[in-house]
């Protein structure tokens, strides 16, 4: 059976300055399946500036590639005809980082919900229209009531980016890109979007693509991981083999920097796994991000200590 | 070639200004605003509504004696001919009225069409447009304006208004170009594209909204640049001869030396009438950007 | 692109010769003209030979002062101009600046602010022509102090002598004045809002909180780094002070470019108008295109921005 969507080694050069001279790489030779038998959880992880973004863009068709191509069913995404289109955008929905600027602050929230409901005909009759947007809603999590018909700036970041779950929930995809959904929330917060994404996967049989700079999220949350480095793929595979034994020196890094007492006691961690999100420790999760955080030395001071790691291991 | 000041980048954030009726609101509660609107609506509407109750007898040459003082009659005194200023006023007002809102119209559509698509749709298309915009900018349109408006002999009101509005589209178009540019790469627009909206569908219902305050403010602007315009060019003889304006009462009291035999009245009315209309306007134009970009209501 | 335009050139000179009292239309004589002028060839030819001379450097012979070469004419208008521009928009760019530095800083503590900003207004929306209009009357007419019109007295041989000097510096004054106010509200406009807007930035404060002398902060920050949006400003306005420069030449009857193009319109003399035009769009481009290449050497915040691509 042909996959869902498939990258098929994509590269993306950005060229900017005066004379179009200066190229940035911000992804390379990326190579990607999700097919539609079993809804799964792929996390994706890397620094800032590893290309993630550019990744999500790219499989969303915002982004042509330079080279390679994004197949929807087989089909590349730069000559879908508008009947597929339409089809793509129904299977394969989005979440982005920013919960505020995904918002037009000219419009009540129900903005959001109304256009994916008037363009893909969602909702039956008019009266229908408002229903559907109160039972995804309420699949996130928010009261209709406290929500609808306020302006972005009235709402929480939490509950903004819960609205966004909820409108790509209203489509019923097969697939949600989250890019860094949570990673400008506050941390008492996050809690909450993570959980309406996670049972976006459980409840509602939707894949997922979880963008991440953090590591421990990654591994809470999805089923396999890919990690990128300096806009490359350095390490891709089922979550515990990658954890447990990474190959790269930078995943290597990635995980000895993770300070809690999760790294060694792995085995507890993956009591917490499916519950994580409930949890009173979540605050730990704030500690591990500021640490990942931090801007990266540069490689040249980083590698030999990694290196150093990887011969102990 | 298109240099981007720190200025320009502040002006294409975007700001939490008021939307819809509150925008109006707040418009109607600024002072700059308010006492621009008062003094235009007196200045303009009152030659507007008497031109309609003036009887027609009175408008021709000769109705009045020659060279008079302002009278009960004629209530801004006459000029060389025997016509009252007043009756010229009426009809001039609405003429240079007319200038303002037909170039005003053209420039402020044609600059935010040429400015979304550049913007928004980018490419090859871009590079073309921005260049004319470049180009248009630079030059200096008054001279132009001069070169027009002397090769096309015997011009109307309305085709003067339509030469002047030619030259009106650049400095909008960039604007909204700029303003597009950073809006464009807001989530908005991507969550728009992932909600099946086409790109006409953003421009308009995305973007639009965000850009109308300002296109409101550039409206005024180019109104009051228009009339101006208009005003510069019938007093270099270059104006509708057929017809009344602000600028062609001014060239005719000047032809017939009104400031040497002394008939104030005759060129103070327009020159008052444009200075009070140019003010009165660009009160306005401040008004709403204080409104549409709470950054500058500090400096008040 | 004057000659795209209907109108004879030609029949407009033999139409002025025949209201001299001279035997207008003999065949010969048109034929001869045409020649002189190359409008026997087709436009296309015509618009080459064009190029090809301006880039020579030769704009051709004027048609209604005919024996005068079109450079000669220019040559003879442009230092008015230039002395007419450069002046008054260095004084008025000077003078707007600092009074705006002044009145922005000390803002509403300066009990003159509100009486000068409200003049200031004034003056900007009001425009050139308008203003000359009225300083002629008040300074011309009223107070007879100013000559009318003309950049020295009519018969005067140009030299360097001081009285010479002084009559242009007379004749002069109201043209001068009329831009100078004019732009003056403009600058005096932009800088105020520019330093107003710089007062609550940290650095200020931080000078402030230093125990930095107010004047130092003022002119030492503040005005320093308005300096680069209020030159940027310039270069923007350039176009639009020509433009506004044109009309108030040609009412004062001031002999710069200006005055010649509006006489060359009138006399449908395209030679003349044709390299008038072109000398004041290359000019204003040429030093757009200076202060585009200059701007982000001295400003490390101006980035050449690409369009499209996203
Ligand atoms: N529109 C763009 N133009 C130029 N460079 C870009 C653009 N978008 C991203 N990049 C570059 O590509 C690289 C990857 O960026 P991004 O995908 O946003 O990383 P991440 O999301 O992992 O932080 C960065 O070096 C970034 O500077
Ligand atoms: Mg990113």
């Amino acid at each position: 059976m042909t996959p869902l969507l498939q990258a098929h080694q994509v590269t993306k050069v950005f060229r900017s300055g005066m004379t179009q001279r200066k190229q940035t790489v911000a992804l390379r030779d990326f190579s990607l399946s999700i097919g539609t038998d079993a809804p799964s959880i792929i996390a994706v992880v890397g620094e800032s500036g590893s290309g993630k973004s550019t990744m999500a863009r790219l499989l969303l068709g915002l982004e042509r590639p330079t080279v390679g191509e994004v197949l929807y069913a087989g089909e590349d995404l730069r000559t879908l005809n508008r009947a597929r289109r339409r089809a793509f955008l129904n299977d394969i929905q989005a979440v982005f980082q920013d919960p505020f600027a995904s918002f037009n602050p000219f419009y009540k929230v129900d903005h959001v919900l109304e256009v994916p409901i008037n363009k893909f005909g969602l909702a039956p009759e008019r009266g229908a229209s408002r229903a559907l947007m109160e039972e995804a809603l309420q699949a996130v999590g928010l009261r209709p009531p406290e929500t609808l018909g306020r302006y972005p700036h009235q709402l929480s970041g939490g509950q903004r980016q819960r609205i966004m779950v909820a409108r790509a929930l209203l489509m019923q995809p097969k697939l949600i890109i989250a890019d860094e959904p949570v990673s400008m929330i506050d941390a008492s917060l996050r809690a909450t979007v993570l959980d309406s994404l996670r049972q976006c996967n459980e409840d509602f049989g939707i894949s997922l693509i979880y963008i991440t700079h953090d590591l421990t999220t990654a591994y809470q949350i999805s089923h396999d991981i890919i990690v990128l480095y300096a806009c490359s793929v350095v390490e891709a595979g089922a979550v515990e083999q990658v954890v447990k034994r990474p190959q790269h020196p930078y995943t290597q890094l990635l995980i000895s920097s993770i300070p809690c007492p999760t790294r060694t006691a792995s085995g507890r961690m993956k009591r917490h796994r499916l519950k994580w999100a409930r949890r009173p420790d979540l605050g730990r999760v704030a500690c591990l991000h500021r640490a990942a955080r931090t801007p990266s030395p540069p490689v040249s001071k980083r590698r030999p200590r990694s290196f150093r790691r990887g011969r102990i291991n | 070639m298109t240099v981007v000041t720190g200025q320009d980048q502040i002006a294409a954030e975007e700001t939490q200004a008021p939307k819809g009726r509150g925008f109006i609101r707040s418009l109607l509660r600024n002072r700059n605003f308010a006492i621009g609107l008062i003094i235009f609506l007196t200045v303009a509407l009152i030659p507007v509504f008497a031109r309609m109750s003036i009887d027609p007898a009175t408008r021709r040459t000769g109705a009045f004696p020659a060279r008079q003082p302002p009278s009960a009659e004629a209530p801004l005194g006459t000029e060389a001919l025997g016509q009252s200023v007043y009756v010229q006023l009426t009809e001039a007002v609405p003429n240079s009225l007319q200038v303002g809102l037909i170039a005003a119209t053209m420039g402020t559509v044609l600059g935010a069409i040429v400015g979304f698509v550049s913007g928004y749709f980018g490419g090859a298309v871009d590079t073309l447009l921005r260049i004319s915009i470049d180009v248009f900018l630079s030059v200096p349109s008054l001279l132009f304006l001069v070169l027009i408006a002397a090769l096309v002999r015997g011009v109307s009101v309305q085709s003067m208004a339509l030469i002047i509005g030619l030259f009106a589209w650049a400095w909008p178009a960039r604007q909204v170009r700029a303003q597009v540019l950073s809006l464009k790469e807001r989530g908005f627009v991507e969550i728009a594209r992932l909600s099946g909206m086409s790109g006409l569908e953003i421009v308009f219902f995305e973007l639009m909204p965000h850009m109308l305050p300002w296109l409101g403010a550039n409206f005024v602007n180019a109104f009051i640049a228009a009339i101006l315009a208009e005003a510069g060019l019938s007093i270099l003889g270059l104006g509708p001869q057929g017809e009344m304006t602000l600028g062609m009462m001014i060239y005719w009291s000047n032809n017939y030396s009104a400031m040497l035999l002394d008939l104030w009245w005759w060129w103070v009315t327009p020159v008052v009438t444009l200075i009070l209309l140019s003010f009165s306007l660009y009160l306005i134009h401040l008004g709403f950007d204080e409104v549409s970009n709470p950054r500058m209501r500090a400096e008040g | 692109m004057p000659r795209l335009v209907p109108g004879d050139p030609l029949s407009a000179v033999f139409m002025k010769m025949s209201e001299m009292g001279g035997s207008a239309g003999i065949p010969e004589l048109v034929a001869e003209y045409k020649r002189m002028f190359g409008l026997d060839q087709p436009l296309g030819a015509q618009y080459i030979s064009f190029w090809r001379e301006f880039l020579q450097g030769n704009l051709g012979y004027s048609i209604s002062i005919f024996p005068s070469k079109v450079t000669d004419i220019i040559g003879l208008a442009l230092p008015w101009t230039i002395g007419l521009l450069s002046l008054t928009t260095i004084i008025s760019w000077i003078l707007g600046s600092v009074i705006g530095a002044v009145v922005g800083w000390r803002g509403s503590r300066f009990r003159l602010s509100r009486p000068i900003v409200l003049a200031a207004l004034l003056l900007y929306t009001t425009p050139y022509y308008i203003l000359a209009l009225i300083l002629i009357f008040i300074f011309a007419f009223q107070l007879n102090i100013f000559p009318l019109s003309g950049a020295y007295t009519r018969g005067a041989t140009p030299d360097l002598s001081l009285p010479f000097i002084l009559d242009v510096i007379e004749h002069g004054m109201l043209p001068a004045l009329s831009i100078v106010l004019v732009s003056l509200g403009w600058w005096f406009l932009s800088m105020r809002s520019l330093i107003t807007s710089q007062k609550g930035e940290d650095y200020i404060l931080n000078a402030e909180a230093k125990g930095l002398k107010e004047r130092r902060i003022l002119w030492g920050y503040a005005f320093r780094n308005a300096l680069l949006p209020q030159t940027t400003g310039l270069a923007i306005s350039l176009g639009h002070i020509v433009g506004g420069a044109i009309i108030t030449e040609t009412i004062f009857a001031y002999p710069g470019i200006g005055w010649v193009i509006f006489n060359a319109i009138k006399g449908l003399d395209f030679p003349v108008i044709q390299g008038g035009v072109l000398l004041i769009i290359v000019a204003v481009v040429v030093a757009n295109f200076i202060i585009d290449i200059l701007y982000p050497l001295i400003d490390p915040r101006i980035r050449y921005q690409t369009a499209g691509g996203g």
